[in-house]
């Protein structure tokens, strides 16, 4: 959706109640997965970009 | 498996001292539908009325409408799971009361009071343009108004005020047993010509995970993280879909949609004519991770496949843009393995239709069918009568919305406000003609 509304730089997150972690993990595990979408966001910032693009963060998000 | 409908004309009801039905005339022993109802401890008080299509009567506080039908021969029960045990349906014969509905308008006291899984109520017009916005302005609609006692939860209110609801409409139905039928129509997926296109009907069920109903049943069971399910469609017109009626909001289809489910009876019409119907994929939607939704539309397209489907005909229920993706992701999944698709859909487009009438696409819909934007002001006129349960001086239609006085004129922020006032499963006839 984001995609469509020509968004330049996208980062995929965990659910649409909580996008930036995921409360079902334990606190360590949730830490982590913040920080490392929140790493993936500001290395976005700074990468110049030509049209929507999408940043996966290095995570897994088949928790649910 | 062979169900036979024998349909039973109504064109007048009225109160008298004896409940029966005679060449088209129902009429009705309030005090012993009362009696029934209020054998559920659960139910403080109990009453009905009556509203006729063309009536300047306003029907407020709805949560639910149900067509009163009876299984005569079996296996199974009419809404097996809740009036019955759990036995597959689908088969068998059915009585049904044409033309008339019991609509359920109901109060309790609430524990949840805000947000999506709050409790919410629905109005009917019987008169004028409002009446051809919700199917219920051309029924004469039997209205079911009852109070439930304090200290119930939330999943009990909805139970006891189902458990009303179609007891009262299984007992209409019983008025016909042993009488001659107006119309007899038998539903068989028997077989076909083998050059017949091959279709599915895929519909979306968008469900409310944290709401102590999940929005909709199948034999009673509410349906959560569930992955796509086959159904004969047989067991739609037996009532084995069901929803949470504590929800009037016309966004979700009731119980009365999904025992005469639009899609489902036109495709049946076909069999064998036009078309094989393959069966029915009920499938989950409202994911909230594009990881589920990609997983309920590899599923479901995989599952057309394996059927040996031509053609998928979808639909979705509720205004809910989250599921509208799920079905458009679906789309594509079907497209990509060669399946056709045509999707049914209500659309947004603002209050002037100049906004974007759909808020996810993917370039493989390319055949759609709008059933017409929900998001336009509807202007209430004064009516002469309104019906409802209890005090109907200001109703309030949604937790955190605001009052309406239903006896003066108003105006509605949009068609969900009305009782199946938005055409989810593509039932209403309104049209419009570009020029």
């Amino acid at each position: 959706m984001a995609m469509q509304l020509k968004v330049n730089r996208i980062v995929t997150g965990t659910k649409i109640p909580h996008p930036c972690g995921d409360p079902n993990l334990p606190t360590e595990a949730d830490r982590a997965l913040r920080r490392a979408i929140i790493q993936c966001s500001l290395s976005a910032l700074q990468r110049e970009v030509k049209g929507p693009t999408l940043f996966v963060p290095d995570v897994t998000f088949t928790s649910g | 498996m062979k169900l036979e409908i024998a349909t039973f004309f109504v064109k007048n009801v009225r109160f008298s001292n004896e409940t029966r039905y005679d060449s088209g005339v129902l009429e009705i022993n309030k005090e012993e539908l009362v009696r029934l109802v209020l054998e559920d401890k659960r139910v403080l008080s109990a009453d009905l009325d009556v509203a006729f299509p063309g009536e300047k009567t306003r029907i407020v506080k709805l949560r639910d409408a149900v067509e009163p039908r009876v299984k005569v021969v079996g296996p199974g029960c009419l809404f097996p799971g809740i009036l019955g045990p759990v036995e597959t349906v689908g088969a068998g014969k059915n009585h049904r009361l044409s033309g008339v509905t019991v609509m359920l308008s109901a109060e309790y006291v609430p524990t949840i009071l805000s947000g999506t899984a709050a409790q919410s109520s629905g109005i009917v017009d019987m008169w004028g343009s409002t009446a051809q916005l919700t199917p219920f302005g051309s029924t004469i609609n039997v209205i079911l108004m009852i109070n439930l006692v304090d200290g119930v939860t939330e999943l009990e209110a909805h139970g006891a005020m189902q458990l009303a609801e179609l007891k009262v409409a299984q007992r209409l139905a019983t008025t016909t047993i042993e009488k001659a039928p107006d119309d007899i129509e038998v539903f068989e997926l028997s077989k076909t010509d083998p050059s017949l296109p091959r279709i599915v009907y895929v519909a979306a069920a968008s469900i409310t995970w944290q709401s102590p109903h999940s929005g909709l049943a199948y034999y009673g069971l509410p349906v959560r993280e569930s992955l796509p399910t086959l159904m004969h469609p047989n067991e739609f017109l037996d009532g084995a879909i069901t929803k949470d009626v504590r929800i009037g909001n016309g966004s979700r289809p009731t119980t009365w949609s999904w025992m005469s489910p639009a899609v489902i009876l036109e495709l049946l019409r076909q069999h064998g004519k036009q078309l094989t119907f393959l069966g029915v994929i009920l499938q989950r939607t409202r994911f909230e991770t594009e990881f589920g939704k990609q997983v309920t539309a590899a599923c479901t397209s995989q599952m057309a496949r394996l059927l040996g489907a031509d053609g998928i005909v979808s639909t979705r229920i509720s205004t809910s843009g989250n599921n509208f993706m799920d079905m458009m992701l679906t789309v594509q999944a079907c497209e990509r393995k060669g399946i056709k698709t045509v999707f049914i859909t209500p659309e947004w487009g603002g209050k002037n239709g100049d906004e974007l009438p759909l808020v996810y696409y993917v370039p493989e819909a390319t055949s759609m069918i709008s059933t017409g934007s929900f998001e336009r002001d509807v202007m209430m006129p004064k009516p002469e009568k309104v019906i409802g349960v209890g005090n109907c001086q200001f109703v309030q239609l949604y937790a955190g919305d605001k009052l309406y006085a239903p006896a003066s004129e108003f105006t509605l922020p949009a068609s969900f406000c009305l009782l199946d006032g938005v055409d989810c499963l593509g039932r209403l006839n309104l049209t419009c003609e570009q020029y």
